[in-house]
């Protein structure tokens, strides 16, 4: 995880690294050291990941190709030919090997039984509907919950701060594909609802997505499963943010920028604020692990073509080759953004350099 | 609803493919195929690379779209087995005879005409001249025998199209007009011929071992509609064949438009972004009661729901398969659950009225073939039920649950069934219900289609519930239940056959063969019922009901909608194209603008792009507004 | 969640009493504390009604309700019907009154966040123990593998989990307590560190205390409060989870099951957003939130309990 415990001296504490060139070379070579080290360590989580995902399927489903072949029954010579194929008749080790070796040179994820096509194309046709609404969504989430800490934070306890700190919670609390319901309930259904807003796909039959407004009718049907998850993780950005707020206002040279007679706006505006997003925006990258649950739940009750829907595609078509490769791309994901964080922080916070 | 495995008009099936299933994994496998732009889903937008594709169907054509809840499994006639699958080859390929529009009654197809020997044994087609496959060949017999020849000797293709070729020997053409077929036995099929006519300059080259996972992407055919493209999981569009023999249809494309959730598919119909809707649930079709501008359809079915019994799984040389419970072997066990089950409220509250209560295996649609139990028909009456499983030695243990008498152990019955229609799962949950009552206690277990067949061919299941549909003749749902049909291969690595039920009775095998090979559709008729009376006394399936076929389409834009059968029939799906050929514009109002392919990358840059830009305008501009109130502190 | 120092609790001449009793009165009292301040904040006591009321219901749900109202096959009512007086809720797709439903959900849903939590718990509250004693390589290896853990999804892993291991209420126990313990680890190891440092704790080991002893006799007590503080949050984390689970199809395979997740389940599957169906669609919802409000508020009245310098806020 990231070096979030920071305790650091104040930014106009901090002293300067004395004379000399072999300081000098030190300093900067810092921050690629930093980013070195994050590296290796993500690399290595990924190495780790790759082998649970290989043993866990393998050591968790019974005959791996029975589930590979099912319902196209083969001979027992066609089966044992299958079986050599993917390496299934020699020992774990080299089993292990050639699965390693289909992943990383031929990106060769196996091929998914409902779909009868290869794992990875399978997946490809579907990553692009959940980046948009993952994307979207975090940007709105993060934009609009920071405002929200902020001044949450500059006005503690205040009637602002209570309200949004309730419904924060409340929000907080709720299953995110529970108000995605809720949503299609009364905005999108005709029965007790406006029937205003789609009840779910990502764009209209006969409408050609390349244009203009192809795209108009794309973000038609983006409203609601975007407002969904941008209102279920809204609560994250902004407590962080607070948080944050709260703990640079507590520092010392916000004082001292008070007590030069700097309006309020300024020190919150050129000092505070800065300094507190820091933390709130690698936090971000961090919570990516979170937002990805979420949308799978949400894309599900929308019928969002994306890795969420096809996720659950594959869990009731208990179709294991196409789980793999999911668990394995959202999980490797995860581990990218936090390497990003990582690196962030480390790039842009002096402070956490010196660890 | 997803009413999926529903093949050759719902026939469902476990794929024969054999070798040739090596090549697709073997193929998929290597490196070649992991390259998305090689992949055998024949739709640009539908592969990994997001290049910009353009509309597949021009602006201002007429498009008649058309919803379905599931995708069909393969362009390949050979190795499709949904029902959505065969209704594509349909479309697109030519049969040798139709399916009257009013009665089902045998029409000239490919065939214009055909005679037979007096004993039967050959069957001389004349075939239609000047008709041309969509790559601008000649159609001539020489393809017709190609065919025929093809699904006698190519193991896929016999497994696809057993019960047409069952009887015949050999197929041969003197002349480009003429196909003769050889018999050993009479068949009356002989006139119902399911079997699309392929086009031997393409199939010639598709070797056996590839038979059943040659991709087909072209799909070549003779048919009255052509593919244009498909996007797997979303749609399949395809376009009129301008010079089908049998006239042109009148619109000029037919798509079918993949819907996973029925809700979201009637939407699309009451918007007006679909124009017709298949084989809905009793639910959706009350939901679109007094919707504007719909007309709904309330057709006989022609299929039915049954609870089938494990009674006996094994290979065709007897050699037991699985672990099979001792109970559903045993009849009387059975006969006693067929009185413990409500089939009345059953059909009540899953069709919420639309449709009719079970009883044989040929629905009552069809007049000639159906039986009727009458006066013996199994009734709901728990009381006896339990009489009956006391007699048959199930009493009941003390906790109220029956025991078997061979094992000496609790009843515990796996039951099955798939779990992507939600009417299977209220059937199951009425049953297991039902089932409680009596004592009996069962062990549910809802998987994917290809799962339960699985396990229904290994013997691991001990009853399950599922659907047929029933072709207008009865010879292959017949055949579904003889001895022949059951696994082959090993006891340790069965290939399953179309018996899910494992039925094997040399009498009705006999009767089977004979009605075969009687061609005086009274005496047959005589010989079908006493097998279905046969089969409804020893109850490997008790029927459940079955349901209509509910349809709904947009009436404000089109007319032309040909119901088969004339009276009480259905529009859609049907045995021919007869709407799809027929139904055109009211008005010549509004008409299909661009129907999307895939997003291009540039597309998706250009969506996030913009979105960005507006809300950051718009986050710029709530800054900026932040900052004046600040100021007025 | 970050924890600053507990009140002190054992100081000296613990050895003198006979039996530790003096050790339990004083712990006493100092539960008996905490429990008339948690119970004078608003957000404390408002969790502890509600999930009163929900304990109650779901222990008497079988009493009252009977299992009857369970039974598909004797579903009183068509399918999805409006509230109504008869059925408060309005009727599931079986015809079965929603409200009986909720009653019944209360037990599974309450049960598996329950039983997960602990499961949780136990784990997290060993390694934390362990790993923060002992230090040096144990902890690393310790803190490097819950790190690892806490680097992959919680959902895509907690799911496939489920599908290998089938579906069924305990596996769902046993997947999620098998998944949620390293957050917890870390914060118990943190509060561990601290606890270690202060004096009595060198006292002890100068005097000779066994590792074991420290560590169940003074350091667990010490850090039970924060255990009990994180296990609530843990339930309602838990309780989400289920309901997420049973959703997405991996509950009970059981059809006359209730989870509320499971209804929520049936609800949208069956087309009840198409047939307005809103009793069933919002219920389950409505509950889940409330309860995991509920366990949220106490957890957080319970940390200021515990916490004085948060009470400064």
């Amino acid at each position: 995880m990231t070096a979030t415990t920071v305790d650091s001296p104040s930014p106009e504490a901090r002293t300067a690294s004395g004379g000399g060139r072999d300081n000098r070379i030190r300093r900067k070579l810092r921050v690629p050291m930093l980013i070195g080290r994050r590296l290796v360590g993500a690399l290595i989580s990924l190495l780790t990941v790759l082998v649970f995902n290989f043993f866990l399927f393998n050591v968790l489903s019974s005959d791996p190709i029975k589930a590979l072949v099912r319902n196209r029954h083969l001979d027992a010579a066609a089966q044992a030919h299958l079986r050599h194929e993917f390496g299934y008749d020699q020992s774990l080790w080299r089993q292990f090997v050639a699965y390693m070796q289909q992943l990383l040179l031929h990106h060769n994820l196996g091929i998914s039984t409902t779909y009868t096509q290869p794992v990875w194309s399978v997946i490809s046709t579907r990553i692009w509907p959940t980046v948009l609404l993952v994307g979207v969504s975090t940007l709105l989430s993060s934009l609009i919950g920071t405002w929200i800490g902020i001044k949450g934070a500059w006005e503690r306890n205040g009637r602002f701060d209570k309200i949004s700190n309730g419904v924060s919670v409340t929000l907080y609390s709720m299953p995110e594909f529970w108000l995605g319901i809720v949503l299609l309930l009364f905005l999108a259904g005709n029965q007790v609802g406006l029937g205003v807003f789609p009840l779910g796909g990502m764009n209209d039959v006969d409408v050609d997505v390349s244009s203009p407004s192809g795209w108009v009718n794309v973000a038609w049907h983006l409203t609601l499963p975007c407002l969904t998850l941008t209102l279920a993780y809204l609560a994250q950005y902004s407590l962080v943010m607070r948080s944050s707020m709260l703990d640079e206002m507590g520092q010392d040279y916000v004082r001292t920028a008070r007590a030069k007679g700097l309006r309020d706006l300024a020190v919150r505006r050129s000092h505070v604020v800065p300094n507190a997003l820091l933390p709130a925006v690698t936090q971000i990258f961090l919570y990516f692990g979170f937002v990805i649950s979420g949308a799978l739940t949400v894309e599900y009750v929308f019928s969002w073509p994306g890795l969420g829907l096809l996720t659950e595609d594959a869990i009731s078509g208990a179709d294991f080759p196409l789980l793999r490769g999911l668990f394995l791309l959202f999980t490797a994901s995860v581990i990218v953004c936090n390497l990003l964080a990582d690196v962030m922080l480390g790039v842009l916070d002096p402070r956490v350099r010196e660890l | 609803m997803n009413t999926s495995l529903r093949g050759r008009r719902n026939a469902r099936r476990a794929a024969f493919a054999g070798v040739a299933a090596v090549a697709v994994f073997a193929l998929a496998a290597s490196p070649a195929m992991a390259d998305p732009s090689a992949s055998p889903s024949g739709g640009a937008s539908g592969s990994a690379s997001p290049g910009a594709s353009g509309p597949s169907v021009p602006p201002g054509s007429k498009t008649f779209t058309i919803g379905i809840p599931g995708d069909i499994d393969s362009l390949n006639p050979y190795s499709g087995f949904l029902s959505v699958s065969y209704e594509l080859y349909g479309d697109v390929y030519d049969l040798l005879e139709g399916w009257s529009q009013k009665d089902y009654s045998p029409v000239p197809g490919l065939a214009s005409s055909w005679t037979h020997s007096a004993d039967g044994l050959t069957w001389t087609f004349k075939i239609r001249s000047g008709v041309t496959w969509s790559d601008g060949q000649p159609l001539t017999a020489d393809d017709v025998a190609y065919t025929f020849n093809r699904a006698i000797n190519d193991e896929a293709a016999n497994a696809q199209y057993y019960n047409y070729v069952k009887n015949v020997k050999s197929v041969d053409a003197p002349d480009a007009t003429t196909a003769v077929f050889h018999l050993s036995a009479e068949d009356p099929i002989m006139t119902q011929l399911w079997v699309p006519v392929l086009p031997k300059h393409i199939w010639e080259a598709v070797s056996a071992k590839d038979s059943g996972t040659f991709p087909n992407d072209a799909m070549v055919g003779s048919g009255p509609f052509q593919l244009v493209k498909r996007d797997p999981g979303q749609s399949i569009v395809l376009k009129s064949n301008k010079k089908y023999w049998g006239g042109a249809p009148k619109i000029d494309y037919l798509v079918y438009r993949v819907y996973k959730d029925e809700d979201a598919m009637l939407q699309a119909l009451r918007k007006g972004e679909i124009d017709a809707v298949d084989e809905i649930s009793a639910s959706g079709y009350i939901s679109l009661k007094g919707a504007p501008n719909v007309t709904r359809i309330d057709a006989t079915g022609t299929s039915f729901d049954e609870l089938g019994f494990n009674t006996g799984a094994a290979t065709v040389d007897n050699k037991p398969v699985g672990n099979g419970s001792p109970a559903a072997r045993d009849p009387n066990f059975r006969r006693a659950v067929a009185y413990a089950i409500d089939l009345k409220s059953l059909g009540d509250k899953v069709l919420q009225g639309y449709g009719q209560t079970g009883g044989s295996i040929i629905p009552p649609a069809y007049t000639n073939w159906a039986y009727s139990p009458g006066d013996g028909a199994y009734t709901y009456d728990a009381a006896k039920a339990g009489q009956m499983l006391d007699a048959a030695g199930y009493t009941k243990g003390p906790d109220g649950n029956r025991i078997d008498p061979q094992t000496h152990k609790e009843l515990n019955l796996r039951f099955g069934a798939p779990n992507d229609d939600p009417r299977y799962k209220s059937d199951v949950a009425y049953i297991s219900g039902w089932l409680q009552e009596v004592g009996i206690k069962t062990t549910t277990q809802l998987v994917a289609e290809d799962k339960l067949t699985d396990l229904i061919g290994n013997g691991e299941v001990d009853m399950f519930v599922w659907g047929w549909g029933v072709e207008p003749d009865p010879s292959f749902q017949l055949s579904t239940m003889t001895c022949d049909q059951r696994d082959t291969g090993t006891p340790s690595a069965p290939t399953a056959g179309w018996s899910d039920s494992f039925y094997c009775n040399a009498g009705y095998d006999a009767l089977f063969k004979q009605q075969g090979q009687t061609l005086d559709p009274t005496a047959r008729a005589t010989i079908v019922k006493q097998m279905q009376q046969q089969l409804y006394t020893d109850a490997p399936y008790i029927v459940l009901y079955y349901a209509n076929n509910l349809e709904a389409y947009r009436s404000d834009k089109w007319t032309g909608i040909q119901l088969q059968p004339e009276k009480g029939g259905n529009a859609f799906f049907q045995m021919g194209t007869y709407t799809y050929r027929s139904v055109d514009v009211k008005t010549k109002a509004v008409l299909a603008s661009d129907s999307g392919g895939g997003l291009g990358l540039g597309a998706w840059i250009g969506i996030v792009a913009a979105v960005v830009i507006v809300f950051g305008a718009g986050g710029f501009f709530l800054v900026r507004r932040r900052a004046t109130a600040d100021e007025r502190e | 969640m970050t924890m600053g120092q507990a009140p002190p609790a054992v100081t000296t001449s613990h050895a003198a009493a006979p039996g530790g009793s003096v050790v339990w009165r004083r712990r006493r009292a100092s539960i008996k504390r905490t429990w008339l301040e948690l119970w004078a904040q608003p957000q404390g006591k408002a969790g502890v009604i509600v999930l009163g009321l929900a304990i109650l219901v779901a222990i008497f749900a079988p009493v009252i309700l009977g299992q009857g109202v369970l039974s598909i096959v004797h579903a009183p009512g068509r399918q999805f019907e409006p509230p109504s007086l008869t059925y408060p809720l309005g009727t599931d797709e079986y015809g079965r009154s929603v409200l009986d439903l909720l009653a019944w959900g209360s037990r599974t849903s309450l049960l598996v966040g329950f039983c997960a939590a602990i499961i949780a718990m136990v784990i997290g509250t060993v390694v934390g123990v362990v790993s923060g004693h002992y230090g040096g390589w144990v902890d690393t290896i310790a803190m490097r593998f819950d790190d690892w853990m806490l680097v992959i999804p919680f959902l895509p892993l907690v799911i496939v989990l489920n599908v290998l291991l089938g579906r069924g209420v305990d596996k769902t126990i046993l997947v999620l307590g098998i998944t949620s313990w390293p957050g917890t680890a870390r914060i118990l190891r943190a509060q561990v560190l601290s606890v270690k440092a202060r004096p009595y704790m060198e006292r002890a080991r100068a005097l000779g205390a066994s590792n074991r002893h420290q560590m169940v006799k003074h350091t667990l007590p010490n850090i039970m409060p924060l255990v009990l503080a994180n296990t609530t949050i843990t339930i309602a984390g838990a309780i989400l989870s289920e309901s997420t689970l049973s959703f997405l199809g991996l509950g009970d395979p059981s059809l006359t099951a209730a989870s509320w997740g499971t209804m929520l389940d049936g609800a949208f599957s069956e087309g009840a957003v198409s047939r307005g169906a809103w009793g069933y669609l919002l219920a389950p919802g409505i509950a889940i939130v409330l309860v995991v409000l509920a366990f949220t508020w106490c957890g957080n009245a319970l940390e200021k309990v515990l916490n004085p310098r948060l009470q400064q806020e």
